[in-house]
């Protein structure tokens, strides 16, 4: 399996260091702007913003985990299908399962890693300007977003591996519920009821990746 | 009593569709180790299905194919262990350099051999560094060749290896291909555009047709018995002979000439001319020397 960690390193480590200055502009932004609030209004009125009203002022990385993780998807598969390069790795003598899981893996630790330097960096910037309550809220809050990073990976996995456009649609339809879902709270510790089921929804979508890939690999027959 | 060879790959009774089209039905074949089997046909007929199928990639509608035994679509990974396949268009994993593509591939095949791919890929010169993204068809090639004959494999499929190549490239490719079959029981299942090369390599050819029909037949049997008669043909002369069941296709030829392919002799060739009422040369019916191409067009017709 090292053999295959080693290949996809090779050929998502452009992509993967692309989202990661990315990622850490976008975060660089966040700390920037927040400077500039705490510079040009008083304190007590951003905490009255933020607790009362409850305004989000890292509302801006909303969708970067979503983007994230659809491109990391799209980088290590669309590339694959398009040219066939798939069958190369079908072909290798080992299990499907278990290249399955290998390709996973490296896709998901790859994100994890991403968004979790998102996750503490915007950590770091809240507890630097508010209470530590409000980093943990806020963390709470950006953690829906997050997921929806994954629900992005997988199910754009799901989709660009599937060779039947009904179901492609059909995966289409449910990754989009999902993150929709994970963006349906507007407001600081709004999402914490949903993220179980939102947390439990995501691991499914793991084994569900399974079978578009079985699909692909008997070329289009469950 | 002799053991019976388990054959390399068996087919029986496959029919296959895509859509309404009928790619094959009932088509039957087996490959025995240690012969070098030539897939012939032209565009479109189903030479890639074919290997896709063998290969797993696809289930066929109904019959079977089996590799060392292994249905074709539940390969052992110790039967994919034995399998060489070069898949069409020389597809690699373009982003490694000549370095990363060895060393990827050498975790998997516990026969590796290393000295066989830096053999091949020092006569391109490049750097170990080079990426394979970087490098033209006919290299690109020499790569996916070096790690087909370093993987040592039993079973050899090369889909189409000649295209986009030179003819140096397919000359290269040619005698690499020898020099593994001679190099122990290795067994090659090759299909290419360019059927001349495969003259000089194959022992048994596969003749497949649209609609799916197949002659199975031994290289030199083929040459042996498939003849061309080459016949004057004025240009005012429109009707041609029509196939039956002595004559096998006709072909209007450049230069005022018609050509006869037939698997029966010289003498029932001629019989079934005359009874069709057209009128043998003077000198008499004779068989013209053909290569495998000029066979292969009078055996599949040329459009």
């Amino acid at each position: 399996m090292r053999a295959l960690f080693l290949k996809e390193w090779v050929k998502l480590r452009p992509v993967w260091g692309l989202l990661l200055v990315a990622n850490g502009l976008l975060m660089l932004y966040l700390w920037i702007d927040m400077r500039h609030h705490f510079r040009v209004e008083h304190a007590e009125m951003l905490y009255y913003q933020a607790n009362r009203i409850g305004r989000l002022f890292y509302s801006d990385m909303r969708y970067a985990p979503l983007l994230t993780g659809l491109l990391l998807a799209l980088a290590q598969f669309w590339p694959e299908v398009t040219k066939g390069r798939l069958r190369l790795s079908l072909h290798l003598p080992v299990g499907l399962a278990t290249l399955t899981l290998t390709y996973l893996t490296i896709g998901l630790g790859g994100l994890a890693v991403l968004l979790l330097l998102e996750a503490l960096a915007l950590y770091g910037i809240i507890a630097l300007y508010f209470p530590i309550e409000f980093a943990n809220s806020a963390l709470v809050t950006a953690s829906a977003w997050i997921l929806a990073g994954f629900v992005a990976y997988l199910g754009v996995t799901m989709i660009v591996l599937e060779p039947g456009r009904g179901r492609k649609l059909f995966y289409s339809v449910i990754v989009g519920g999902l993150v929709w879902l994970c963006h349906l709270a507007q407001h600081y510790g709004q999402a914490a009821p949903l993220l179980p089921g939102l947390i439990a929804l995501t691991l499914l979508l793991i084994p569900a990746v399974f079978l578009p890939v079985f699909r692909f690999r008997y070329g289009g027959r469950s | 009593m002799a053991i019976q060879e388990t054959p390399v790959i068996e087919v029986r009774n496959l029919t296959h569709f895509y859509g309404q089209r009928r790619i094959y039905e009932d088509l039957n074949f087996l490959v025995e180790p240690g012969r070098i089997f030539g897939l012939l046909g032209k565009n479109g007929v189903g030479k890639t299905t074919l290997i896709k199928l063998l290969m797993g990639f696809l289930r066929p509608v109904s019959g079977t194919c089996q590799v060392y035994g292994d249905t074709s679509h539940a390969l052992s990974p110790a039967t994919r262990r034995r399998v060489g396949l070069l898949f069409e268009g020389h597809l690699a994993h373009d982003y490694l350099t000549i370095a990363q593509a060895e060393a990827f591939q050498s975790r998997w095949y516990p026969k590796w051999r290393r000295d066989r791919y830096y053999d091949l890929v020092d006569r391109l010169a490049l750097p170990y560094s080079h990426k394979i993204k970087n490098m033209s068809e006919g290299q690109r090639s020499q790569v996916v060749l070096g790690l087909l004959m370093a993987q040592d494999p039993d079973l050899l499929i090369l889909d189409d290896y000649t295209m986009g190549l030179d003819a140096g490239y397919r000359r290269l490719f040619l005698d690499y291909l020898t020099d593994f079959v001679r190099d122990g029981q290795k067994t090659v299942f090759v299909t290419s555009h360019v059927v001349q090369d495969l003259e000089q390599l194959v022992d048994d050819v596969i003749f497949l047709q649209r609609g799916g029909t197949v002659l199975q037949t031994g290289l030199s049997a083929f040459m042996k018995d498939f003849c061309q008669y080459r016949l004057p043909c004025p240009p005012d002369q429109t009707a041609l002979p029509t196939p039956d069941a002595v004559i096998h296709n006709v072909e209007r030829e450049a230069g005022q000439y018609f050509s006869v392919y037939s698997f029966h002799p010289q003498d029932a060739v001629a019989s079934a001319l005359q009874q069709q009422g057209f009128a043998l040369p003077e000198t008499g019916l004779k068989a013209v020397p053909m290569s495998l191409e000029d066979a292969f067009i009078g055996f599949t017709g040329k459009y």
